[in-house]
């Protein structure tokens, strides 16, 4: 599904290159369950972005389900993103001023979906979340596992074949935090290729692989052993 | 002490570094302080100020006129004698000419000019309670008919062209050629008021020719202990009297009208009666202005409380107590206001004079209109009252949140629902106000460009008039009067460029007599009518159409048939269905006339007027006793008709046309030497400068709301940064943000404009009263002035909304163009 060549990305600080991802080779298949650790600044969240489509700065291959993502223009990026990719956040993000139904309709109401199938999408994942019960609330009066089920449950809603989630459960207790995990196991069960972004051991024993970020490489491919003889890999021959 | 200094310290330094937002602040505060002053200033010395005279309370002034109209002191001359013989509630009466007249002075050596005078009773000066300066009042038998003549002067005119000699009383001064002893010199407090250069004695009479029409005025002191509503109820009971004594006024009324009546005012109420309505509407204008400019501090002290969250979060933590924060929080609004209240002082300073010499309106100065000590307390107190009710509030609401939740805690994306509603709200308040300036200025306008357009019936283009008041014994005879016009005319004629001269007494949208007149042979018909006064080729010089029948001519003299021209409105009235020519009318007590034309309707003393029946007399044709009536009522209107070519206002020709009058009289000064266009223009004066102040004051409100709406918008992107990476995140489309933010401008702005418009329909009534009562309309024919409303509305709500998009489009395109991934990382 996801085949990364060569990817690099830095941030131009002043006059100085702030590499925060560095020669990543990277392949995920589809139905993976994939992990990614690593120390805070490590570049986690930069190359989720690459993956989500939502950064194009990068230079290198990015083929998603065999599509070239370099080639792509703004515009194609994002609407291929639109249909195939969700996105979790750590703060859960979910809009202040909309209920909880209309947080959850958010992606489709980006789409050109009909209204009536519109709103039968929503009924469906509202039911399958089990937060029917919830959908006339406003985030500030739900728990903040309530809220992150919400933000889940909008991040899938238009079935996308990737979902991405930046530390889903850093704000949750552990109890929570199980719950959510969880889920993820069951919408990967389901189908769903998952990456996500994680400081604890027990959320990564959920998925099927584990990656580690440090400074921008790639460092353990716990599918890939070998992974220090990569070219240009810290401690492999030049 | 220290503690306040270093607060001062810390405030300036704070406003230093946000400069955007002092700067915006204090000017937004300076402007409405600065209108609200002024306005302030100006009603102080008029609405607000006491006449200048001793014990002014007891002061008032007696009306007859039909109920409802405003105060006014109007009094026929038999009505005037009848209320010096019968009311009870007053120790002293006086009766006066209804305004000061133009007269021709000179002092023998210098050059004539016109003065003003008002004709007074002998009661009159006395009732007002003003001693003399020098000197005395006039004595009952200088108030007789035939008394030897006499004059009281003003300390203004005594000044300015006599010198302030010492020994004036006694001595003899010149009023159109006649010579007049001067009794006594009045203070200039006197001349304030109504602008009268000297008094004269008005030798009421049962013969004068204007006894029973409404051309006096009555003032009176009440007895000590006696009030307005005492006297009023005296007054009311003589009504009847009145009318069983003088049945004749029952004629003045039109059938169906209100009944005449005695009616007491407040004298002070007469005085700006004229100005009332305009300085309460203006008021209303700029009340609404201030309020703009507070809700525009409003938002603006909302939003930078809202950045300044971290640092009072901060301070709190650090173990500032929320007294210390108030306190921070006042001295910042406090040096807010004082040096936005300083810059307003400022702007009034510099627009009394401006607004005062540009007003078309007379705005009786009672007081001195300036920037004075209490209009300064005024300014300040309004100013610190608004910024803290205004700016303090909204402020203190926000930081009441700040401290008591926790520091930096931000689960949610987006801003929290009540404080949104808040400027939201202050928005839509805005747009409000400002939609209501807005159709506001634009019906005014429409008004002015309405009454711009209305055919005056003369043709100006290439028309210029030459006034002069034809004045004392000398042109009290036709003769001597028709001498006089003809050899002008002839020396007019001979001035290069020009190309016709006629002369008229009542020249169009000016003024003249007003006559009973109709058909000789139905005295029934016979009610008002206007009468006009012409030399031949009156009509082809000022470019009125003859219609039928032919104009007068030199063969018209005063043994001739009498004849007369009548215009249209006339003769369908007179005689409907058939040609007027042949037919006889009559005006005033004269002769039956022979009609020889039938002349184009014309407008006779504003361009708002109805059309009146009116009847052109020539000039040879008029009687002694009516000349001298209408000389002493109205200036003399020589009409030049000039070539196509060529300036004619250059100095040369000014001065050749005043040679003209002075080498035939030195006595006659040239009081006006103006096109024609001039008095159409004065005409429109009032609604052309009530537009340019309402479309000023409508200008301001949609600058303040285009400041508004943009910081509300740019702030609202500011601070939902995060929740635009979220949603771009999820699958929003550039477009459909930039939709997003601009829709949220136009929303806001559409809201107001409903509002708005609401508020302009119920405004209608009362610019409809403003217009009437500044141009001299019945409020029935100002609605057809005032054009549509939704004319006004629409044009209102497309200046809202074309700037609403114009405000909201930076924001937009800033939030349109955010990277999702630097969004998202936005705290
Ligand atoms: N928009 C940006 N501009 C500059 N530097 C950035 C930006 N985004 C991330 N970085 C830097 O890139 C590095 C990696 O960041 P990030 O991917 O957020 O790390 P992680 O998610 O692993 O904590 C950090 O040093 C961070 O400061
Ligand atoms: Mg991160």
């Amino acid at each position: 599904m996801i085949d990364i060549h060569n990817l690099e990305r830095n941030y131009k600080t002043g006059h100085t290159d702030n590499f925060v991802l560095r020669r990543i080779y990277l392949h995920i298949a589809a139905g993976e369950f994939v992990t990614i650790m690593g120390p805070s600044g490590a570049g986690k969240s930069s190359l989720l972005n690459v993956l989500a489509m939502l950064d194009d700065q990068w230079r290198g291959e990015f083929l998603f389900e065999g599509t070239p993502v370099q080639t792509l223009n703004r515009k194609q990026r994002a609407e291929l993103a639109r249909r195939r990719t969700g996105m979790v956040f750590q703060s859960y993000h979910l809009i202040d001023d909309l209920t909880v139904a209309e947080n959850i309709d958010l992606p489709l109401s980006y789409k050109d979906i009909p209204r009536p199938e519109r709103q039968a999408l929503v009924a469906d994942t509202l039911d399958r979340f089990n937060i029917v019960g919830k959908k006339d609330l406003y985030p500030s009066q739900l728990s903040g596992g309530q809220q992150q089920l919400v933000g889940i449950a909008r991040a899938v809603i238009h079935k996308p074949s990737l979902l991405l989630a930046d530390e889903p459960t850093g704000n949750l207790h552990s109890e929570q935090a199980a719950e959510i995990m969880q889920l993820f196991r069951t919408l990967n069960q389901q189908g769903t290729t998952i990456v996500q972004v994680t400081h604890s051991e027990a959320n990564a024993a959920f998925g099927s692989r584990t990656l580690e970020l440090r400074d921008g490489w790639l460092t353990r491919d716990t599918a890939n052993p070998n992974l220090n003889s990569a070219p240009g890999a810290p401690g492999a021959a030049a | 002490m220290n503690s306040i200094l270093q607060d001062l310290r810390y405030t300036l330094r704070q406003l230093g570094r946000s400069p955007g937002f002092a700067v915006t602040a204090i000017l937004t505060l300076a402007l409405g302080i600065g209108a609200t002053t002024a306005m302030y200033s100006l009603v102080r010395s008029t609405l607000l100020a006491p006449l200048p005279y001793p014990h002014s309370e007891e002061l008032v002034g007696i009306g007859l006129v039909q109920s409802g109209t405003p105060p006014a002191s109007d009094q026929t001359g038999e009505t005037g004698d009848f209320l010096l013989a019968h009311a009870q509630s007053f120790s002293s009466i006086g009766i006066a000419g209804d305004r000061p007249l133009g007269q021709n002075f000179s002092n023998g050596s210098g050059k004539a000019q016109t003065i003003y005078s008002l004709h007074v009773s002998s009661g009159y000066l006395p009732t007002l309670g003003v001693p003399a300066l020098l000197g005395r009042t006039f004595t009952r038998e200088e108030d007789l008919p035939g008394a030897a003549p006499t004059v009281v002067l003003s300390e203004d005119l005594w000044r300015r062209v006599l010198n302030a000699d010492p020994n004036i009383v006694g001595q003899a001064i010149h009023i159109n050629g006649d010579p007049f002893t001067v009794i006594g010199v009045m203070p200039s407090t006197l001349s304030t008021v109504d602008g009268t250069d000297v008094w004269q004695p008005l030798h009421l009479s049962a013969t004068d020719p204007g006894y029973q029409g409404t051309n006096f005025q009555t003032i009176a002191r009440l007895k000590p202990g006696a009030s307005v509503a005492q006297a009023s109820a005296e007054l009311s009971g003589l009504t009847s009297t009145i009318f069983r004594q003088f049945p004749d006024y029952q004629k003045w009324t039109r059938p169906g009208a209100p009944k005449l009546q005695e009616f007491v005012w407040p004298l002070q109420q007469i005085v700006v009666s004229n100005a009332r309505s305009s300085l309460i509407a203006l008021s209303a204008a700029v009340l609404a202005v201030l309020l703009m400019a507070c809700l525009n501090l409003a938002g603006l002290m909302t939003a930078r409380s809202i950045t300044r969250k971290p640092e009072i979060a901060l301070r709190t933590a650090l173990g500032a107590s929320p007294a210390m924060m108030l306190r921070l929080l006042l001295t910042e609004s406090l040096v807010l206001a004082f040096v936005g209240s300083l810059l307003g002082l400022g702007f009034a300073h510099l627009a009394l004079p401006l607004l005062l010499s540009a007003s078309p309106i007379g705005l009786p100065q009672l007081r001195q209109t300036t920037v004075d000590l209490p209009v300064a307390a005024f300014a300040i107190l309004t100013g610190c009252t608004s910024t803290l009710l205004f700016g303090l509030l909204p402020a203190l609401g926000v930081f009441r949140q700040t401290i008591g939740s926790s520091l930096g805690n931000a689960r949610t994306a987006g801003e929290s629902a009540p404080r949104q509603r808040l400027s939201k709200s202050l928005i839509v308040a805005q747009v409000t106000l400002a939609t209501m300036l807005l159709s506001t200025g634009a019906l005014l306008l429409n008004t002015f460009l309405h009454m711009r357009a209305i055919p005056s019936g003369v043709q100006p283009p290439h028309l210029y008039v030459l006034q002069v008041n034809l004045k004392g014994d000398a042109y009290s005879s036709t003769s001597h009067t028709q001498q006089f016009i003809s050899v002008v005319e002839q020396r007019l004629r001979q001035i290069p460029g020009v190309a016709q001269v006629a002369t008229v007494n009542g020249l169009p949208i000016d003024r003249g007599l007003n006559n009973s007149g109709g058909p000789a042979n139905h005295p029934d018909q016979i009610a008002y009518a206007e009468s006009r006064f012409i030399t031949p080729g009156y009509f082809r010089t000022v470019g009125t159409t003859l219609l039928a029948g032919g104009d007068i001519s030199d063969a018209d003299t005063a043994t001739s048939q009498p004849v007369a021209l009548i215009n249209e409105f006339a003769a369908k009235r007179w005689f409907p269905g058939r040609s007027p020519i042949g037919e006889y009318v009559i005006t005033g007590s004269d002769k039956p006339r022979r009609v020889i034309g039938l002349i184009a309707n014309v407008h006779s003393s504003s361009l708002t007027d109805s059309i009146a029946p009116t009847i052109y007399v020539p000039y040879t044709q008029v009687d002694n006793e009516s000349m001298k009536t209408i000389n002493g009522w109205f200036a003399t209107s020589f009409v030049l008709r000039t070539v196509e070519r060529g300036n004619f206002r250059d100095p040369e020709i000014t001065t050749a046309v005043s040679a003209a009058v002075t080498a035939v009289d030195p006595e006659v000064p040239v009081r006006k030497f103006v096109p024609m266009q001039t008095f159409i223009d004065d005409n429109v004066a009032a609604p052309r400068f009530f537009s340019w102040l309402a479309g000023g004051f409508a200008g301001f409100a949609l600058l303040l709301t285009l400041i508004g709406l943009f910081g509300l918008l740019s702030y609202q992107v500011a601070s939902r940064t995060r929740e635009l990476g979220v949603r771009m995140a999820l699958g929003a489309q550039r477009h459909q943000i930039l939709s997003m933010v601009l829709k949220n401008g136009i929303m806001l702005t559409a809201i107001g404009l409903v509002f708005g418009s609401i508020g302009s329909c119920a405004l209608r009534s009362v610019i409809a009263a403003l217009v009437s009562s500044t141009v001299g309309t019945r409020a029935t024919a100002t609605a057809s002035l005032l054009g549509a409303q939704t004319v006004s509305i629409s044009i209102a709500g497309a200046a809202m909304l074309v700037s609403a998009i114009a405000a909201s489009l930076i924001p937009a395109r800033r939030a349109a163009t955010l990277e999702p991934t630097e969004a998202l990382r936005a705290e």
